[in-house]
């Protein structure tokens, strides 16, 4: 067969050209990690402030309380590479937030002040995370949010904490991220992977009962990083206390392309629930490479997948075979009036982009900001810093119990998650009553 | 031995055996041939087709140029954009679009050559890498500035084909079926065109060639731009198999670069050969290895043959 080739002794020997490929895989490679951030909006929508001229407030320094001409929120999510679709919607939910804010008057404690937004661009790296959380602070933000990834958002926590900069994170729910850490400037509004697998754990049988489904065994997939890890590790301990045995777990790398393995070993072990986490791609590849070979366990129970939030996602990229599944995960509270001004807004400004429940965690961690700015009447960090350690909000869209409130630790004392199942690919919660929207259905088909 | 060497030892035991229980429980399928077996394999030859198809112009470009175009990934991202959109707009079936893909990415790379790659090609090859590496970011920046980064996918169902307990995705079976064709197409050419033999003669001795009254330049520009069309014609062939984002090109370009070397600089069956022993280690280690080690295995397979045969699988011998 035919290949095209060097003559042997000519000046670009064989070896000399097979070397500097092997220099280029590597360069590859390094280029892969290898990072700038940006301030780009690269999920459509207008109304991104792109600084001129930079306040030169730094956090940590006291500027004097009373007025002050802006107040700055850093954005700080993956708005490139593949998860840079949520990551997106999350940046904007935050700039939805500061455009209502500015709408009622800005920070009327500060005279007015308008709110501004900068967005950086951790790219879903966590060697990013603390980065792009430095640049934010050199272009003289005021509180942090982000940064989804739990592996960034610790990054990002530390740098933040250690130079007092109030940070409360939107999306990260390894509970290592607050739990492991001895954090005073940073917070977390969302349930952590301890709600999210003791309530997998608990409702799962209860509901798979109510469409008179056994369920003894359980399989596992998750993506290779702190999220999943976290996820699957409390799902586990959670499961094995109500009599559930694990027969599986399965691991697909961050950036996969492809789940046929994981789907095929599912498919051998065939547990009674397959419960996936993970990003939205994850779930994704996962639930086309299960119909692909013609596999359907009895329930599929997400832990936390993203992909069961996104209705466009569901109806696009899985199809039908996407009914029937469950999934614990923060969720906007369907029967409150704002939630759906909320949405509707959100989808109005941000190209018809659907108010995901990440970015509905983030609009909230944003929210809830402003708030404790108003509160404190101060953009001095440790001020704001106060105000969020005492700050209740009790107006949010998050199906969960009012008032968000944090702990010691900086976890929210009322967080909690739902659960819902994806019924004509939109997500309905279906458990517990106060928040439901809709009856439990069967569990799908191939 | 004290109780701390003890158990390191019982743990360096434990890790090992880690590694080698999923060989063991291969061999044990082996045996008792396990109808999981087929249904890998398959899996294993469907995603290499793939991976063939997305090195098959990495090589080419490098076989006769010796260009490292760290601009295929964003090539390959353009003839996903390109096959999704003409089909939207239009309402026709994607498949249609994989010719246009090809036409269009072999404009877009002799243009590149004309601007770009043309004035590089004497310089060192740092400076092509990095010169490529701009082309990669400004195409796949713009991509994402026209159409976002929000997933998409085409809207074809073509569904699943069953032989017993074996499934085949129908969109899988397409793309190795074009991976195979592809190959035999580009062996013909080569080899029974008169432009296919000044390729060659260009490939095996540039000075020679020029001497002989071939214009290398005119060789360059056509073969980057057959390279760059083959990358469209990978991009047009993902994107009918799973959803993608203006990033999804990168994702494989490293295991494209791999498999050029696997399978030895400049040789398409060695690319073939390579994409199926990729894709048979990502199936074969993700279903036996815990973990992502199946990652691993690549690249151990790649250092491998790298110290058995250095020059690749179907690479020519070293001077």
């Amino acid at each position: 067969m035919s290949s095209v080739s060097r003559k042997p002794g000519t000046t670009d020997s064989y070896s000399f050209r097979r070397r500097n490929f092997l220099k280029a895989v590597g360069a590859t490679g390094v280029a892969g990690l290898a990072g700038c951030t940006s301030d780009g909006d690269a999920n459509g929508g207008d109304g991104t402030a792109t600084p001129t001229e930079q306040p030169t407030t730094t956090p940590g320094t006291t500027t004097g309380g009373g007025t002050a001409s802006e107040v700055v929120l850093g954005a700080n999510f993956p708005l490139s590479g593949n998860l840079a679709y949520t990551g997106g919607l999350m940046a904007n939910a935050v700039e939805l937030a500061a455009m209502l804010r500015n709408e009622a008057g800005g920070i009327e404690s500060l005279g007015g002040a308008e709110v501004r937004v900068i967005k950086g661009d951790n790219q879903a790296a966590q060697e990013l995370g603390g980065q792009v959380t430095e640049e934010l602070m050199d272009q003289g933000i005021h509180t942090l949010i982000g940064c989804w990834l739990s592996s960034v958002t610790l990054a990002a926590a530390q740098v933040a904490d250690r130079e007092g900069l109030p940070f409360v994170t939107a999306g990260s729910a390894a509970e290592a991220v607050l739990q492991d850490n001895d954090f005073n400037y940073v917070y977390r509004v969302q349930p952590t992977t301890f709600h999210f697998g003791r309530d997998w754990a608990r409702q799962t049988p209860v509901l798979a009962s109510q469409q008179d489904i056994d369920v003894e065994t359980v399989g596992f997939f998750r993506p290779d990083d702190l999220f999943g890890q976290s996820i699957i590790d409390s799902a586990r301990s959670f499961a094995e206390d109500e009599g559930l045995e694990v027969v599986a777990e399965t691991v697909i790398e961050v950036d996969a392309t492809n789940a046929d393995s994981q789907a095929t070993r599912l498919k051998g072990v065939n547990p009674d629930i397959v419960a996936p986490t993970g990003f939205t791609i994850h779930g994704t590849l996962l639930m086309n490479a299960m119909s692909d070979i013609g596999y359907r366990p009895k329930v599929i129970s997400s832990a936390a997948t993203s992909t069961f939030g996104d209705p466009n996602v569901m109806e696009n990229d899985i199809g039908p075979y996407a009914n029937g599944v469950l999934d614990v995960n923060f969720a906007i509270n369907p029967n409150n009036e704002r939630s759906a001004e909320i949405k509707e807004r959100f989808s109005a400004e941000f190209n018809d982009n659907p108010l995901v429940a990440g970015a509905a965690v983030a609009f909230t961690s944003a929210d809830l900001t402003l708030t404790a700015i108003e509160q404190a009447g101060s953009v001095d960090p440790d001020s704001i810093n106060d105000a969020l350690k005492a700050t209740e909000l009790n107006e949010h869209i998050l199906a969960m119990p009012s008032p968000i409130r944090f702990d010691e630790q900086g976890e929210n004392e009322n967080a909690f998650a739902p659960i819902h199942q994806v019924q004509d690919f939109q997500p309905r919660i279906v458990w517990p009553d106060e928040f439901a929207e809709a009856d439990l259905q069967s569990f799908g088909s191939l | 031995m004290n109780v701390h060497t003890t158990s390191t030892l019982l743990l360096q035991l434990g890790d090992i055996s880690r590694f080698i229980d999923p060989f063991l429980e291969f061999g044990e399928d082996l045996l008792t041939l396990d109808p999981f077996l087929l249904q890998l394999l398959v899996l294993a030859l469907l995603l290499g087709g793939v991976y063939a198809l997305t090195a098959l112009g990495l090589t080419m470009i490098f076989g006769v140029m010796d260009i490292i175009n760290f601009a295929h990934g964003a090539f390959i991202t353009i003839g996903i954009y390109l096959v999704w959109s003409a089909a939207k707009t239009l309402g026709l079936n994607p498949l249609l679009f994989l010719p246009v893909a090809v036409v269009f990415l072999f404009v877009v790379g002799a243009g590149i050559y004309q601007g770009v790659v043309g004035r590089i090609i004497e310089e060192p090859q740092e400076s092509q890498l990095i010169a490529m590496f701009g082309v990669a970011l400004i195409i796949t920046s713009a991509i994402a500035i026209l159409f976002d980064p929000n997933p998409r996918s085409v809207d074809l169902d073509m569904g699943v084909l069953q032989f017993g307990t074996v499934f085949i995705a129908v969109d899988k079976l397409i793309v190795l079926v074009l991976a195979i064709t592809v190959m035999v197409a580009i062996y013909a050419f080569l080899m029974h065109t008169r432009l296919g033999l000044k390729i060659r003669a260009t490939a095996d001795d540039r000075d020679s060639a020029r001497y002989a009254g071939i214009d290398i330049k005119n060789i360059d520009r056509i073969t980057f731009g057959i390279g760059a069309g083959l990358a469209g014609l990978a991009g047009g062939a993902v994107a009918l198999i799973e959803s993608f984002d203006p990033f999804t090109g990168d994702l494989y370009l490293i295991n494209a670069f791999v498999i050029v070397v696997l399978g030895g600089l400049g040789s398409f069956p060695g690319s073939f050969v390579g994409g199926m022993l990729v894709g048979a280690i990502v199936i074969f280690g993700g279903f036996y290895f815990p973990g992502t080690v199946n990652q691993l295995l690549v690249f151990m397979l790649f250092v491998t043959v790298l110290l058995l045969k250095p020059e690749g699988l179907f690479g020519g011998d070293l001077s």
